[in-house]
């Protein structure tokens, strides 16, 4: 597995508030890691800060591969179509005199449409768009940019359980096909389940492992100030309940 | 401008005929208000000034000398304001938003009203409200700059408060001046583009012009703003910098308009809601359009406004208030789409 984000020693700070300093971080391809932790605990500014969209107070994060950010709940303007969405988010990478997309991006596009499932809404407004083809018209369009890292803020919030599963599932099988997925996520069943690597943010520590080693009671108990059970269902998969 | 299936394919060959249907709009109206003002001029006389253009007499210089120049004036006031009212209202995701959000007309009359009431020469006075615009405009954009995703908000509150300053000192003015300059001050604030000449068009139209090449590798920024600042620059764009071109564009359109014309209200709101239902929101296709639906209704506005209290004339921004609260209001009250 080859790393498509390093950041080393990142920090970041609001004000006198230091959220977390010191921090090392691989995103690997291939991989895909739940982030998970307390609120406030500075999930989104460690994604935000891996997407270069806010500079780290101190730190330096090297990209091997393009990220694209995708923050909570981003919504989209009604008359915008998945296709239009992604065009519009291809053009920022083409020179400006071009207006029209060329055969090399309509292909990014069109595939990026179809790994996502969304070939048939591809040209349906936001507005007749459910929340979870939503999110996925989002990540299409990181796709057809060509990101290599898709940093995703709470894909399953405001999502039905239908939904949720829908989009991970997306997600890891673009983890499979090789892109490196980090997303932040509260349900811990959901990252237990579908994760390959669990990132916990707690305290300003950040603790990487295999689902089952993060997702204990041991780890989780103290970062959350809750005590869990963890169960495992006829499959195997990892249950989280809190006590 | 993508589509998936053949069907939206369609879709976009519509709009890019609605495009050349505005354009017709625009040219048929500017054609038409030829024969509007205090003296009446048959469709032959006109048809025939505009085949003999060398010809002389008084139809000739009416059509030649006054007519045309004052049509050509006002399509790039209403072009200018429609495009950086549709700039703006993209960028900061608000149907509410006008070109002079940006502090520009604010600046400029406050400069323009000084210019005035100091007995500066009126070939000056549009430059000095150029100039006055553009200063107001590039002090709200950098008291907007800065950080995600409160800059926006800023922004607004900035180019409010900034014009709220400057029309107060416009009142000052007005009250300090004596009452000859305080008319042409007051007839001046209220917008017209009566007795304008060649050269007024020449210096609006480079003007005009530059802050419209300026616009186009913004496109797909505008593009992309629309979506959200967070969105955007989840992307990859540098949203401030992009924010601070499109403010810089706009402001330099919308200053050309007002140093021209004065302030003409509700063409840079009104023109991009008419032009969005037509063609929808994306900029490639909406700032065209804007800048067609707005000259098509200053062209039209001022041809009324010119004949409708023959041979006084009624200013062009007080015509258009009339048409455009009401028009504000009903757009504050629904729901509308960027």
């Amino acid at each position: 597995m080859s790393v498509a984000l390093l950041g080393r020693g990142l920090a970041v700070a609001y004000g006198t508030r230091r959220v977390f300093a010191g921090l090392d971080v691989r995103v690997e391809s291939g991989c895909l890691t739940a982030l998970i932790g307390p609120n406030g605990a500075g999930k989104s500014s460690l994604l935000r800060v891996l997407a270069g969209v806010q500079a780290p107070a101190s730190g330096v994060v090297e990209r091997h591969a393009r990220a694209a950010l995708i923050a909570t709940a981003q919504s989209l303007p009604p008359d915008v179509t998945p296709a239009q969405l992604a065009g519009y988010l291809v053009a920022l990478r083409a020179p400006w005199w071009r207006l029209h997309r060329n055969v090399q991006e309509r292909t990014a596009i069109v595939a990026a449409l179809e790994q996502t499932g969304l070939s048939d809404r591809a040209d349906d407004p936001a507005e007749h768009l459910s929340t979870g083809e939503l999110q996925r018209a989002w990540i299409a369009a990181a796709l057809a940019t060509g990101a290599g890292a898709l940093l995703i803020d709470e894909p399953t919030t405001h999502l039905d359980v239908r939904y949720q599963l829908e989009v991970l599932r997306v997600l890891r099988a673009l983890a499979r096909a090789g892109h490196a997925v980090l997303v932040a996520i509260h349900d811990l069943t959901l990252a237990a389940r579908f994760a390959d690597a669990v990132a916990l943010l707690a305290g300003g520590v950040l603790e990487v492992g295999a689902p089952e080693s993060v997702i204990a009671p041991q780890t989780l108990a103290p970062a959350f100030g809750v005590d869990v059970e963890i169960q495992r269902d006829a499959e195997g998969n990892i249950i989280c309940t809190p006590r | 401008m993508i589509a998936f299936r053949a069907g939206s394919e369609n879709a976009t060959r519509t709009k890019v005929w609605w495009l050349f249907a505005l354009g017709a709009l625009a040219l048929g109206s500017g054609v038409l208000s030829l024969a509007a003002g205090s003296v009446g001029l048959s469709p032959d006389s006109i048809v025939r000034v505009l085949v003999h253009p060398s010809a002389s007499g008084l139809a000739h210089t009416l059509v030649w000398d006054i007519r045309v120049p004052r049509i050509l004036i006002g399509a790039c006031v209403g072009a200018g304001l429609g495009v950086a009212g549709a700039m703006l209202q993209a960028m900061f995701r608000n149907p509410l938003v006008d070109p002079y959000i940006t502090g520009v007309s604010a600046g400029a009359a406050l400069t323009a009203t000084a210019a005035i009431a100091l007995g500066a020469s009126f070939v000056l006075v549009p430059a000095v409200a150029f100039a006055g615009g553009l200063a107001c405009a590039a002090a709200v954009a950098l008291f907007g700059s800065g950080d995600l995703p409160s800059g926006n908000l800023r922004l607004v509150l900035g180019g409010i408060a900034l014009s709220s300053l400057c029309a107060a000192m416009v009142t000052i003015v007005l009250l300090r001046s004596g009452s000859t300059d305080a008319l042409t001050i007051l007839s001046w604030l209220a917008g017209g583009i009566s007795g304008r000449s060649w050269s007024d068009f020449g210096w609006t139209l480079a003007y005009l012009a530059a802050g419209l090449l300026l616009t186009l590798p913004l496109l797909s920024s505008l593009n992309v703003l629309r979506l959200g600042v967070d969105a955007a620059a989840g992307f990859g764009l540098r949203v401030g910098r992009a924010r601070l071109g499109v403010m810089a564009a706009a402001a330099l359109i919308a200053a050309a308009c007002v140093a021209v014309s004065g302030i003409v209200g509700f063409v840079g709101l009104m023109a991009p809601h008419g032009a969005r239902k037509l063609v929808g929101g994306d900029a490639a296709l909406l700032l065209p359009a804007s800048a067609l639906v707005g000259a098509a209704v200053v062209i039209v506005a001022d041809a009324i406004a010119r004949s409708i209290l023959a041979p006084g004339e009624l200013p062009l921004g007080v015509l258009l208030a009339f048409v455009g609260v009401p028009f504000f209001l009903i757009i504050a009250r629904r729901p509308v789409s960027l």
